[in-house]
Formats: C-alpha cells, sequence, structure tokens
C-alpha cells in the first residue's frame, strides 16, 4: 500500500547514502557516477510511466475532490454568501485536517484503513483539494475519515509534512492542532475589523473536536480490482457550520479560538457539513 | 583475454551495484511515505545520563536519537538571536545559563520592541522530567515548546516559516544539519528535535545537596536543620529529588489586577484550576530571582514569608496551605542555608552549555569526518 501526498506534503526524504564493502572502495569509485546515471534513469523512468501504465499495471487508485460550497452555491473565497440566519460573510480562508482514511464495505463489516494518511485541505492551495491513494481492493460502500488529527499525533513532539506547524494549524499556546479554520469577515461580527476567526480545535476529554465522518456512496457498493479507479466528489456546505445540530450565528459567536463548550458545538456542526455528491468507478 | 576479463568483471560489478542501488531506492521510496521520522542513527549517539536516584525520564529521544552532532545543532539555535523577529532575541535572552537558564532578576523578560512577557520565565534544568510546559502546562511536549516563545509578539515575534528559511539560508548550518540528519535539509522538525536534544541535555543534579545524598559532602548543622524543615514543611509540593511534584496549585498569592492571569485555567477552563500555576523546582532557586510565576519576590524570605502570614484564602487555595507555614525567624534562615545547597555550580558554569560561538562548535581532533 502506497499513498501519494499531497503536494504541500511531499517533502524531501533524507537521502541514505550507500555503503559497499572497503575493499571494493577503489572500484567503487570509478564507477559510482555510471552506476548512479544508469539507476537514476530507471527510476526517473519508473515514476514518470507510473500514472499513465496505471491500468496495465493493476494498480487500483483513489482519487477524492472536496468541493466547497454555500448551499447550492460554489464557494469562492471573498465572495459574499448569506447563512441561514440572515448574516453576511465573506471567508478568506478554509483550512481543514482529513486524516485516518478508510474505506469501508457496511454489508460484510470489512473495513481498508490507510494508516498515515494525513492531508491539509486548503481552499487556497487547489491542489491540496484533490487526495490521491493507491491499492484499494474489494468492494466498499463508504467512505470515513477524522475531521482533524488523532489525539496521538497531538501528543508526539514534532512532526512533519501535512503535520508542521508551519501550515499554521498548530495551536503554541495550548499544544493541539486546529481541526477545522476559518477566517473571514462579516458585518453581524462584534469583533474589530468585523472579523470572524473559528480555529476548532481540542484534543482531550470532553474537548475533543476531532471527528470521525462516515459518508456511504450514493449508488452502493463500488468493486476495486486491480487496474480500477474510483473517484469520490465529497462536498462541504459551509452554512452547515452556523446551523447544523446547534443554531450558531455570527452575531453571537463571532469567533472561537480555544477548546471547550462552543468548540465542541461547531464540532458537531461540522461533523455533518460533509457530503458525497458523486462517486465514479471505472 | 586479460583485458576482457576486467571489463566482464566490471559489468557484473555494476548490475550489482545496480540492482543494490536501486533496491534501497525502493525501499526508501516506500519509507517516502511515513510521517513518523526514520530512526536512522547519523552522528555520534550520545546517552543521557539518569542520575542516581532520579526517576526515569519522561522525553527518552524516541524518534529524536540524540547525538552529539544534534546537541551541538541544538546549542547553537538555542544560542542564536537569528530565530526572534529583530535578531535580539534567542532563547537564551531569557534563558541564561549563570542563572541556572532564567532570566536573572527580571520579574517579567524583555521581548521584541520593548514589549515584556506576563510570567517569570522559568529555569530550564532536567527537561527531559518534565511531563507537561510552561507555568499553566499548556504545551504537552518538549519537542513543540519552542514554538510559544518563538511566534509570542512579547517574545521572539517570528513566524514558522521565517525561523526556518532564515535558517536555510544561514551557510553556518549547512553541515551541521547534514551531519546531524544525514543530510542539509532545513525542516521545522529538524530545528525542534535538535533544540530538545539541547535543552533534554540541560541536567543538573551535582549540587551540595546531591553530594551529601551521595555520601560525598556533608552538610553544615544548619543545613541539616534546614533540610530537616525542608522535609517537613515543603517536600510534600517540593518532591525530591526532582524538588517538584509537576502538580498544579494555588498558593494563595494576591492576584496582580493589572495581570489577572488565571493560570491553568486558561488552559483547562475549569474553574477548579483557577490560579493554579506548575510547582517549580528548587534546584539552582538561589541563582534565578526573581521568584513565583510573576516574579514578584526578589528574596527567598520573601517568599518563606509569604507562606507564613502572606497566603490569601481562595476557593482554590491549596488545602495544604490553608493554615499557612509556620516558622520562626531562626528557622527561616536555616531553610534559606539548606535552599543554598541546591545550586549546581557545575551546571551554571559548565562550558557545554554555553555560548557555542566563544569556542569552535567541531573540534577536528575528536570528530574525523
Amino acid at each position: 500500500m502506497t499513498i501519494k501526498h499531497n503536494p504541500r506534503e511531499n517533502k524531501k526524504h533524507p537521502g541514505k547514502s550507500i555503503r559497499l564493502p572497503a575493499s571494493h572502495a577503489p572500484i567503487c569509485r570509478t564507477l559510482t557516477g555510471l552506476i548512479s546515471t544508469v539507476s537514476l534513469l530507471l527510476i526517473f523512468t519508473s515514476f514518470e510511466a507510473a500514472p499513465t501504465q496505471n491500468k496495465a499495471n493493476g494498480i487500483s487508485m483513489v482519487n477524492i475532490y472536496f468541493t466547497h460550497f454555500v448551499g447550492k452555491k460554489p464557494f469562492i473565497p471573498d465572495s459574499t454568501y448569506i447563512n441561514p440566519f440572515g448574516e453576511k460573510y465573506q471567508i478568506q480562508r478554509l483550512k481543514y485536517y482529513i486524516t485516518n482514511i478508510e474505506f469501508l464495505n457496511t454489508n460484510n463489516h470489512s473495513k481498508k484503513s490507510f494508516e498515515n494518511s494525513y492531508f491539509l485541505i486548503d481552499e487556497n492551495n487547489p491542489a491540496s483539494k484533490k487526495i490521491s491513494l493507491e491499492g484499494l481492493e474489494g468492494n466498499y460502500n463508504a467512505i470515513s475519515f477524522l475531521l482533524g488529527v488523532d489525539s496521538l499525533h497531538n501528543v508526539s513532539g514534532a512532526q512533519t509534512g501535512a503535520l508542521d506547524p508551519l501550515n499554521g494549524m498548530f495551536w503554541t499556546w495550548n499544544s493541539g492542532y486546529v481541526s477545522l479554520k476559518i477566517e473571514g469577515r462579516s458585518p453581524a461580527s462584534s469583533l474589530p475589523a468585523k472579523s470572524i476567526e473559528y480555529h476548532l480545535g481540542g484534543y482531550k476529554g470532553t474537548d475533543k473536536v476531532i471527528r470521525r465522518i462516515t459518508l456511504s456512496f450514493p449508488q452502493g457498493l463500488a468493486k476495486m480490482t486491480p487496474g480500477k479507479t474510483i473517484t469520490i466528489f465529497v462536498k462541504l456546505d459551509v452554512n452547515l457550520l452556523f446551523n447544523g445540530i446547534h443554531k450558531l450565528p455570527i452575531k453571537s459567536n463571532a469567533a472561537c479560538t480555544t477548546p471547550g463548550s462552543l468548540a465542541r458545538q461547531y464540532a458537531e456542526n461540522y461533523a455533518r457539513m460533509f457530503s458525497i455528491s458523486n462517486v465514479i468507478n471505472k | 583475454m586479460k583485458f576482457l576479463k576486467v571489463n566482464v568483471s566490471y559489468i557484473t560489478l555494476l548490475i550489482i551495484f545496480t540492482v543494490i542501488l536501486g533496491v534501497s531506492t525502493l525501499i526508501e521510496s516506500c519509507k517516502k511515505n511515513d510521517t513518523s521520522i526514520s530512526s536512522q542513527i547519523v552522528g555520534t549517539p550520545l546517552t543521557l545520563k539518569i542520575p542516581a536516584g532520579f526517576p526515569r525520564p519522561d522525553y527518552t529521544f524516541q524518534n529524536n536519537p540524540l547525538t552529539e552532532e544534534g546537541f551541538e545543532l541544538g546549542r547553537k539555535l538555542f544560542y542564536d538571536g537569528n530565530l526572534s523577529a529583530d535578531g535580539n532575541f534567542p532563547c537564551a535572552s531569557c534563558h541564561q545559563q549563570f542563572a541556572a537558564f532564567s532570566t536573572y532578576e527580571h520579574p517579567f523578560s524583555h521581548g521584541y520592541n520593548n514589549s515584556f512577557t506576563t510570567r517569570n520565565a522559568p529555569a530550564l534544568f532536567n527537561e527531559a522530567w518534565q511531563k507537561e510546559f510552561h507555568l499553566d502546562g499548556g504545551i504537552n511536549h518538549i519537542e513543540v515548546q519552542p514554538l510559544a516563545p518563538l511566534t509570542a509578539h512579547n517574545e521572539m515575534n517570528e513566524t514558522i516559516e521565517n525561523v526556518v528559511n532564515k535558517i536555510k539560508n544561514d551557510t553556518s548550518y549547512t553541515r551541521m544539519f547534514k551531519r546531524a540528519f544525514g543530510d542539509k535539509e532545513v525542516t521545522s522538525q529538524r530545528i525542534l528535535k535538535a533544540l530538545a536534544q539541547f535543552t533534554c541535555s540541560l541536567v543538573s543534579a551535582n549540587s551540595k545537596y546531591d553530594k551529601v545524598m551521595r555520601g560525598e559532602a556533608t552538610f553544615l548543622s544548619y543545613e541539616q536543620t534546614g533540610y530537616e524543615l525542608f522535609q517537613e514543611h515543603c517536600s510534600t509540593c517540593h518532591k525530591e529529588p526532582m524538588f517538584t511534584d509537576y502538580s498544579y496549585r494555588n498558593i494563595g498569592l494576591p492576584v496582580d489586577p493589572t495581570i489577572n492571569d488565571v493560570g491553568r485555567m486558561r488552559i483547562t477552563n475549569n474553574p477548579a484550576d483557577s490560579l493554579k500555576f506548575k510547582v517549580p523546582s528548587l534546584r539552582n532557586v538561589a541563582v534565578s530571582p526573581p521568584y513565583m510565576h510573576d516574579g514578584r519576590f526578589w528574596f527567598l524570605s520573601n517568599c518563606i514569608n509569604h507562606y507564613r502570614t502572606g497566603i490569601q484564602l481562595s476557593p482554590t487555595l491549596d488545602s495544604s496551605l490553608q493554615k499557612g507555614i509556620q516558622l520562626t525567624d531562626v528557622e527561616v534562615q536555616d531553610l534559606i542555608a539548606f535552599l543554598r545547597t541546591l545550586t549546581d555550580t557545575a551546571f551554571i558554569t559548565n562550558p557545554r552549555f554555553a555560548d557555542p560561538e566563544h569556542k569552535p562548535i567541531f573540534s577536528p581532533d575528536v570528530h574525523n569526518f
């Protein structure tokens, strides 16, 4: 099983130098350049060829597209929208973590987990809105993921890749990852510059805002065999953050930036922000 | 024929090496997807010596193997002003070695653009035994602790991105990253792990008290009396041998209305944690004034007098302090004499923990590269 990281987290891995037995050292030196060139050529050729030869090689692919909406309108940063409370708002920043992805078969209770799948979806980074995974085989009728970072990775020290603190999703005053971050403006806001700011985080006990979200495929079972590709379009409706299980108008809460009961209410709302608009399996 | 033979063996070798290289690269590319760092050790391994009688440390350098090169990199970063927005505030500006890595004689430390912190900078030692960091315990791991002072507007006021870029562009780091991590790539994770190697190596366990415990020295009579008083009145919270039980307690200090610091409650949102702060270790206490979370007391006698007569009642006041601590004036002097035996002079003068700019970082005699 391999996971294709999105470009943002595709950090260069420390290269390992190859040590050869000491007796071979002199020959080694004369040949190193040539060998490296040949090997690199081979490697690059295989990498280049990978996507096109997908079918021929029999690798099953998963593509998940995250599409953002406000009600029925596609979400565009800085555009003005109105929430169900009649409050106008604009959003500049929309970022969230999708982690610990699983595919489920609710008929026979089998599942396939993608370990170490950590993705930061960022509206302002279009490439991040597509997640690609490889090696899904079997029959599945639902996708499941965590919105947020599991508690273990909140307490395990310095992380890298999608979890690098320089992505601006890690609190520095009270350790922990923000699950979802929305920043913008609204005339209904009571804050300076009419700003709105929701940095929803918290991983401990009752403050936990990490939610596992399970979405069923509308057309039922998708059969994944070698060489097949499944493309899943996940839809997020921003308005449901304000108006879900809990009614949270901007007028009452223009910001939520600490763990606690309010953040938990937003989490209960955002657990229902997602739905599947389409699944293509061929 | 001979020429041909050589050629054949060269070609065979070429094929073998190509296969080896190919396989290794394949293994590497498989590993690439792992978000955790590889535990492959680069550099000269070091072992953190656990002082006799100390419990097991909380931080065990798992996923961050302690090496001489990692330690030296962390040390350079600790003393590098470039980690702050204007170059004036390295970690060491608030954490001075001669004051056991606290800010000497400053209730609040200086930060970017003439600002001040709102809490007294803690001394740094025996950090590997800390479970949580900061006076409110808001930081859950030593590796991510530096992110707080780095980004705080009244401290170093820098962004993580800028720090990474500045270190990347500073050629004096290139070889050090390569030696510590195997290649010159600079990431926030590597910076933080190197800093953790340095800060967790700051072990202080060589005070007169420690020598007495090891049978290498003896207390003077009034130090001995002070030690007995300490054990009777203070050791519940300032538990030996770490001289803290790492708990959060309200010791009845009047609230400063200009700061209104609720302490631990800021992190837990729990009113039961209001005005509670982490119990600090008393090791090196004599060299790390001023005292309390806001540095309100200049002398050890002020602190002890607070427990005798200054405690303010409040709902979250620690149960052990409801009646204060009863000590005579003479006993206060004995207690202070004992507290002075907790100063680890070897630690606060150890050149290994000092600013590396004052001596070569890598001695060519020791390291054969």
